[in-house]
């Protein structure tokens, strides 16, 4: 089945729109998206947001509007709304992995 | 004990033989140039490496060698101990009109990092171009502030070399085969590797479209050719043998479409990857 899929990205990492999760979050206004092992670069998210409080985040809510940086990536202004946040996926050999930089 | 050169260049062991007598050719015409073996950390100077280079630089190249080898005897050894720590951020700003005003050749300037030290001009050339690469012209004073804070254990220079460019492993056999450079884990490092070492031709590509270029690499897997939209810089990336266009690999790489064969990462949300290939709209990317 088809269905409509919307999204962002922002060099190794994309904000893939989603529904809201339907349960509390943590609130911030910023939240690092990805850490670049060799470069030390991060894909950091400024603004008024909601987002679950892992390691890795996988999901954030932008109330109002936020921007999404990073020292060698132009800044993006990300519109309201809620966000599955997705790491670049690579595969080699029959083998999956998270792509690092 | 006083510093008493004028011009220092610190360099490593390029295997490139038209790197060496570009240098050699410049540090021979320039007067007071004085070349030096690598320090080690800290800014101690490493006899082993230069052993190394020596042997290296034969026939034409060891004759220049041998004249600036003399420059380095003495007190300049022990003088240059520590001489990273002593960094100044300004001395870093006008690092390109410094190189300028050395006339270092354009072949060099990629490899080097010039300063001045107690009003003398000296340059660092690393033996490392992927060092390097990301150019002087981007940094500021800014970054290097941060450099500071971020790096406290080591030297600026240390620290401004792992900020703005990658560290490469040595590698043999070169150039690399798609499916050897698909063994390095890191992608950025995979970039830099291709880029110094290149890559054994890899044929027409079995797609090409304005996601990049896909090829094919083994039974379970193609590689697709991106470039970033924000730094142009080019990228290999692996995607399952199923992917049938550029477009439907990147597409893939951020969790749409077919899935993969086998799943290695379980922090991936499955739910993404593992639909029917879907509309999918990119709103923006950067």
């Amino acid at each position: 089945m088809s269905q409509k899929q919307e999204w962002i990205r922002h060099g190794d990492v994309a904000l893939v729109r989603a529904a809201p999760l339907g349960r509390p979050l943590t609130q911030g206004r910023s939240l690092t998206l990805a850490e670049g092992e060799v470069t030390g670069h991060a894909h950091v998210l400024v603004g008024d947001l909601e987002f679950d409080q892992v390691a890795e985040p996988t999901f954030v809510v932008v109330r109002g509007t936020a921007v999404l940086t990073h020292p060698e990536h132009a800044t993006l202004e990300i519109p309201a709304g809620a966000y599955r946040v997705v790491r670049q996926r690579e595969h080699w050999g029959g083998v999956q992995r998270t792509v690092l930089d | 004990m006083v510093l008493e050169y004028q011009r220092v260049i610190r360099h490593g062991a390029p295997t490139d033989r038209a790197f060496w007598q570009a240098l050699f050719q410049w540090a021979h015409a320039v007067p007071e140039v004085v070349l030096l073996d690598p320090m080690g950390d800290e800014g101690r100077i490493r006899h082993r490496v230069l052993a190394e280079t020596e042997k290296k630089t034969r026939d034409g190249v060891n004759r220049v060698f041998g004249a600036l080898l003399n420059l380095r005897h003495g007190s300049i050894q022990s003088t240059l101990r520590g001489l990273p720590l002593a960094f100044r951020p300004n001395w870093l700003l006008s690092a390109r009109h410094l190189q300028a005003d050395l006339a270092v050749p354009t072949s060099l300037q990629e490899w080097s990092l010039a300063w001045r030290q107690g009003g003398r001009p000296a340059m660092l050339l690393t033996e490392r171009r992927a060092w390097l690469e990301e150019g002087i012209g981007k940094l500021d004073s800014l970054s290097v502030r941060q450099l500071y804070d971020q790096f406290p254990s080591c030297s600026l220079v240390q620290a401004w070399m792992v900020a703005h460019g990658t560290r490469i492993p040595k590698v043999a056999g070169k150039p690399r085969t798609l499916k050897q450079v698909g063994a390095i884990p890191n992608a950025e490092l995979r970039r830099v590797v291709v880029a110094t070492y290149g890559l054994q031709p890899t044929g027409v590509p079995l797609a090409q479209d304005e996601y990049g270029a896909l090829y094919g690499v083994d039974a379970t897997t193609k590689a697709v050719r991106v470039q970033c939209p924000s730094t142009g810089r080019e990228y290999w990336l692996g995607v399952p043998a199923a992917c049938r266009t550029a477009q439907e690999a990147v597409q893939w790489t951020f969790g749409f479409g077919p899935a993969p064969t086998r799943w290695d990462d379980r922090r991936w949300p499955r739910s993404l990857g593992e639909v029917e290939p879907r509309e999918v709209t990119l709103l923006k990317e950067a």
